[in-house]
């Protein structure tokens, strides 16, 4: 007779292994099929592990850069290299240090290596990123064989010693293949943890659409700055122990199809996915063991795979999962329904409601010869809603672009709360208290509707990688903190139902909304809105006023533009009208329909004549 | 004195060949915005099919004169090769615009088209240096204390006529124009009637066609041919695309020049070892410091 | 005859429903005025008409043909035209290389030379501008060539997309007597998408309002004149646009 197991036990199992650390789960699997070649006394075997563990370092070190922050780095190998041969001059060619120190000094080196090539290029598109850092690569192994002095030159260091701690010393080859097993290990741990976490959306963000996660508070230069760093340093970690294992250094290893390698793993195994870099790691380090004969083939047969990949798919053989499902069970499970004020807010707003919240005094904005803006003023006081409006060029959008830091004024300046924010980065303004959404929708749409809410959480929570990766309970309250937050901003806009849903996938209505909720979660003193209504039917309209409306009832300001006059007229308090980048009205709806000026601008002079 | 002459002149042969290739990688990025890098291993098949058909012409057929012979040397390959990028663009480049896929994943195409290419080489002509036929004349021209052999001078006067033609080309003829009103608004050149697709395929066609001449000739000029021979001289030449202004046709030639200039110069007068590096120096800086190039748009930062 | 008619047509952009069921006609010899404010869909219509987005159902038919799925440059071919929305000339050609542009779908040379200087005679400046690069022109300047390269094609319907825009009132007076002569003394059907609701009905025969992708109101232009509901669909207001 079969017992089935009754649903709330199903379910509560389920979400008990879910909750069991992942390393817990897998690391034992992962030293058993490590201990497989120890067990059958085959060396051969042990050795394809043993470079399969390196790969999978490097793959997840790449993976950092180009699966989660989306950064396309092919000249990836010069870190691997450059670490390989600080360990080899340190050790080897100088004698000046034994390998506790020579280690971290190698992985250190990497990472700041990482640093200088990420700095200068993160405003680069990601093809003229992919050239500058194969330049960089190339430069890299030129310099291993040209600066023979420090790098033995084209023969390389040799006699690279085998570390020494004092209390451990590492000398056999099984040893160290069992340092490199659980360095695997902890590196891929690591990835996995900080791919989940925080930092991990903060890339995802960052790589879906720059300039959104700039507008709701993210450092998106800090972030790939942080991704190049950890992932050299992965690189670092990874040629270290390479330089140990091989005993020797030479240019010849470091090439330009050493990256691709690398970059094969990630891609084909399917960027961004911990499982597909594992898988990639393997093939690539089996295939030319199975292919032996056909070895020469083996390039062709991957430059292919390359090729129907990009055309059929580019998410590679095992697909990173969607985050969506894990981030809303962790939302439901959290037992830290925060009460507690456990995320930031906003500098304090000056409590004078007299005093405008932003002032923007005499904006100008020339494009070449064009004058976009021209000598434009505009005040919003607390709790008030203000409506822009103006024919099609007239310069309305260009003059929120200033006012949230997109662009740099000609001459003018904006202030908010009293403080200057003309010359601000777009996150910072988010920081200060502005919000903002755009006129073509810009959503995160490969992620869920509850992890586009979250990221406006983003600039209002600190945890770091040290805290994201070991989970220490003020970073798991936090966590707690965001999801239930975002669960509650949800339900005020309506959207609670679809928390788990892709956001690409929203009919166009509920896309405004989420934008809408996304912004609120940035817990801005004003929303600024970017022709909210466009694209609503009537019956969302309403609803959107409505929602406005309470939102300033709640003290929150919001400046819009829009054309849809009946909209415009029915919710706002004051009116500007923009044409020609100058300001012709400003008042009341009343004042402004009745203005002749606005008239002509908009339906052409009385006594135009053709 | 005349040590500097012959640098001008070593200099100048070699920024003629990426000039050459450099067109092919600005003229497609210039239209579509993509970073052919399949483009150097394109050089590489033509400097072999041009190898191969030398070696054919020259022993089984030596009543032919070297003329003929060199001329379908140079002649064939390009047909050939053009064939291949109307090949890419037809069933990979073009399929991918269709989708509006992320940049990254054209960018792998490209990588993966590449590697097919650099390794069905070596499966069909040899892992090994392999030698070009000596079939040209060895004169030797003297001039001003320094010396040019007939490879060199034949190399830089295809190029340049190559250069001019490409700028007559495009200055003064119907599709000309079309290909600099489809790379500067591609909706707005439909709207005029321009084939805009059409237009793309042609500027496959041609990169394609100089690079494998520019193949021949390197292979005339240096002796030898390698299946890897194409990835720096691809970089570099895209570097001189980037340099001059990518999308900009006069610029990459200048840019090429100019990288053929300062490579030789440096290598005679800094250090003969780090050469390569000169290029990818410039391309780094370039592309950091100024984006624009020295006669283009300002093309490589996001929107 | 209907040079050109538009039955049912939905638009797709960006994945919202940009157009619904628009239905509309020119016949030949007419001026048609399609007006609406901003993000009402009036240029999503042309350059679905023009062939540029693909997204489009309902059924489209030029002087008889379908031409719902047909290329870009097959329409121009078959001498529709469109003159977009912000000029978009070719800004490093000269003028007269844009005027050759053009021309780019036909054969007839001599044809084609003489036409070139029918476009010199009707606008004097752009003649004196010829050599000049056309994005050093000024905007005035730059849709009279943008229209005038239109005209090379020799369409027998041209489309107009917002030809006002970012221009001073006397240029777009001298814009739009022009286009008013080329109605009268060739008798070609036109198009005219505008937000200068005004003056496109001073211009046009009969006009259709659109107001979020939808036909909202459509007739003569002199009874649109006189209707509230006009001003009100850019004003939100009810008041008579004075004569």
């Amino acid at each position: 007779m079969e017992i089935a197991l009754p649903k709330q036990l199903r379910l509560g199992l389920a979400s008990s292994w879910q909750s069991v650390p992942g390393i817990v789960k897998y690391a034992p699997l992962a030293v058993a099929v490590a201990a497989l070649p120890v067990a059958l006394d085959n060396l051969y075997l042990r050795d394809i592990c043993t470079y399969i563990g390196l790969y999978i370092m490097l793959g997840m070190g790449m993976n950092i850069v180009v699966g989660y922050a989306g950064l396309m780095d092919l000249g990836y190998i010069a870190f691997y290299g450059i670490a390989a041969y600080t360990v080899a001059a340190l050790t080897a060619e100088f004698e000046i240090a034994p390998f506790w120190l020579a280690f971290p000094a190698a992985v250190l080196l990497a990472a700041a290596f990482g640093v200088v090539l990420g700095a200068p290029t993160l405003r680069l598109r990601p093809d003229y990123l992919a050239m500058v850092t194969v330049g960089f690569g190339e430069i890299a192994r030129l310099a291993f064989i040209n600066l023979d002095a420090i790098t033995g030159g084209p023969p390389g260091i040799t006699g690279i010693p085998r570390p020494d701690l004092g209390f451990i010393k590492i000398t056999t080859s099984g040893q160290l293949y069992w340092v490199i097993v659980a360095m695997a290990i902890l590196i891929t741990w690591f990835t996995q943890r900080l791919g989940q976490s925080r930092i991990g959306r903060g890339w995802a963000y960052t790589r879906d659409d720059e300039i959104a996660a700039e507008a709701i508070g993210i450092d998106t230069v800090r972030m790939k700055l942080l991704a190049f760093a950890l992932g050299a340093g992965i690189a670092g970690i990874a040629g270290t122990f390479f330089a140990v294992k091989m005993t020797m250094v030479a240019p010849e290893s470091f090439t330009w199809w050493e990256s691709l390698i690398v970059l094969i793993i990630v891609v084909l195994g399917g960027m961004g996915s911990i499982p597909g870099v594992i898988l990639g790691a393997v093939v690539m380090v089996s295939l030319p063991e199975v292919l032996r004969d056909f070895d020469d083939y083996r390039m062709l047969i991957l430059g292919l795979s390359l090729v129907l990949l990009a055309l059929f798919r580019p998410k590679g053989l095992w697909p990173a999962a969607p985050h969506r499902e894990a981030s809303l069970a962790a939302a439901g499970a959290s037992p830290f329904a925060a009460t507690r004020a456990v995320l930031k807010g906003p500098p304090a707003a000056p409590a004078d409601s007299a005093i405008p919240l932003l002032e923007v005094s005499g904006v100008s904005k020339r494009f070449g010869g064009v004058a976009a803006l021209a000598d434009v003023d505009l005040t919003v006081f607390p709790g008030e809603i203000i409506s822009l409006i103006g024919p099609n060029g007239a310069g309305k959008t260009t003059l929120l672009n200033v006012i949230t830091g997109v662009t740099p004024p000609t001459s003018g300046r904006a202030q908010f709360g009293g403080r200057r924010i003309t010359g601000l980065r777009p996150n910072r303004i988010a920081g200060l208290g502005i919000a903002r959404t755009f006129q073509n929708i810009r959503l995160f749409g490969a992620l869920s509707v509850l992890e586009n809410v979250a990221a406006g959480l983003h600039c209002r929570s600190r945890a770091g990688t040290l805290t994201s990766v070991l989970r220490t309970v003020g970073q798991r309250a936090e966590e707690g903190a965001i999801w239930h937050r975002s669960l509650e901003i949800l339900t005020e806009v309506g959207l609670r139902d679809r928390a788990g849903q892709m956001a690409r996938s929203l009919p166009y209505g509920a896309q405004r909304r989420l934008e809408i909720a996304r912004a609120l979660a940035t817990s801005p003193r004003l929303l600024v809105l970017d022709e909210p209504a466009a694209g609503l039917s009537g019956r969302e309209r309403t609803e959107l006023m409505q929602l406005i409306q309470r939102l300033r009832a709640n003290g929150l300001a919001v400046l819009l533009i829009e054309h849809d006059m009946d909209f415009v007229m029915s919710i706002s308090d004051r009116v500007y009208v923009l044409n020609y980048g100058k300001r012709i009205a400003a008042g009341t709806p009343d004042d402004v329909q009745n203005d002749s000026t606005v008239i002509e601008a908009y339906l052409g002079r009385a006594d135009d004549e053709v | 004195m005349d040590l500097v002459l012959q640098q001008v002149i070593n200099g100048l042969t070699m920024g003629a060949i990426y000039a050459i290739v450099g067109l092919g990688y600005t003229m497609v990025y210039g239209i579509i915005r993509l970073i052919n890098f399949a483009h150097g291993a394109v050089f590489m098949v033509g400097a072999y099919l041009g190898l191969t058909l030398l070696e054919v012409l020259g022993g089984a057929h030596p009543a032919i004169g070297i003329v003929p012979a060199l001329l379908i040397a140079l002649a064939l390959p390009a047909i050939a090769c053009a064939g291949l990028g109307f090949a890419m663009d037809a069933l990979v480049y073009r399929r991918l615009r269709a989708k509006r896929a992320h940049p990254l994943i054209p960018l792998i195409a490209a990588l993966g088209i590449s590697l097919m290419l650099e390794t069905a080489a070596m499966l069909v002509w040899g892992k090994e240096f392999k030698v070009y036929p000596a079939i040209l004349p060895v004169w030797h021209f003297h001039f001003a204390g320094a010396v040019m052999n007939s490879a060199q001078v034949m190399l830089l006067v295809i190029c340049f006529a190559m250069m001019i033609g490409l700028h007559l080309f495009v200055q003064h003829t119907r599709i000309g124009r079309a290909m600099r009103a489809a790379a500067l608004d591609p909706n707005a050149a439909r709207l005029v009637g321009v084939n805009v697709d059409q237009i793309i395929m042609l500027t496959f066609v041609i990169g394609s066609a100089l690079a494998a001449v520019a193949g021949v000739l390197v292979g005339l000029y240096y002796g030898s041919v390698n299946f890897r021979m194409g990835y720096v001289p691809g970089l570099k030449a895209f570097t001189a695309a980037v340099l001059g202004g990518v999308g900009n046709i006069p610029g990459a030639m200048i840019g090429g020049l100019i990288i053929g200039l300062l490579e030789t110069f440096g290598a005679a007068y800094i250090s003969g070892e780090w050469k390569d590096a000169i290029a990818f120096i410039i391309l780094i800086t370039v592309i950091v410091a100024r984006p624009t190039g020295l006669l283009g748009e300002r093309i490589a930062e996001r929107a | 005859m209907a040079a050109l008619e538009i039955s049912g047509m939905n638009v797709e952009y960006d994945g919202v429903r940009a157009v619904s069921a628009l239905s509309l006609e020119v016949d030949e010899g007419e001026i048609v005025a399609l007006i609406g404010g901003n993000g009402a869909g009036k240029s999503t219509t042309l350059n679905a008409i023009s062939g540029l987005i693909r997204t489009c159902t309902g059924r489209i038919r030029f002087r008889g043909t379908d031409i719902t799925a047909a290329e870009p440059h097959r329409i121009v071919e078959a001498g529709l035209l469109q003159v977009p929305e912000g000029r978009r000339v070719f800004s490093t050609l000269t003028v007269e290389e844009n005027l050759d542009m053009g021309a780019f779908a036909r054969t007839d040379r001599d044809q084609i030379a003489h036409d070139k200087q029918d476009i010199f005679t009707r606008f004097p400046i752009l003649s004196q501008r010829r050599r000049q690069l056309a994005g050093t022109c000024s905007g005035g300047e730059q849709q009279m060539l943008a229209i005038g390269r239109a005209l090379m094609a020799r369409p027998r319907l041209l489309m107009l997309d917002e030809p006002s825009l970012g221009l001073a009132p006397l240029i777009v007076r001298d814009i739009f007597r022009t286009i008013r002569e080329l109605n009268r003394e060739r008798g070609m059907s036109i198009l005219l998408v505008e937000q200068n609701a005004r003056m496109a009905l001073k211009l046009a025969n009969r006009a259709t309002v659109l107001d979020r992708g939808r036909t909202t109101l459509h007739g003569s232009s002199a009874a649109l004149l006189q209707d509230p509901a006009v001003q009100h669909a850019f004003l939100g207001r009810s008041v008579a646009v004075p004569a």
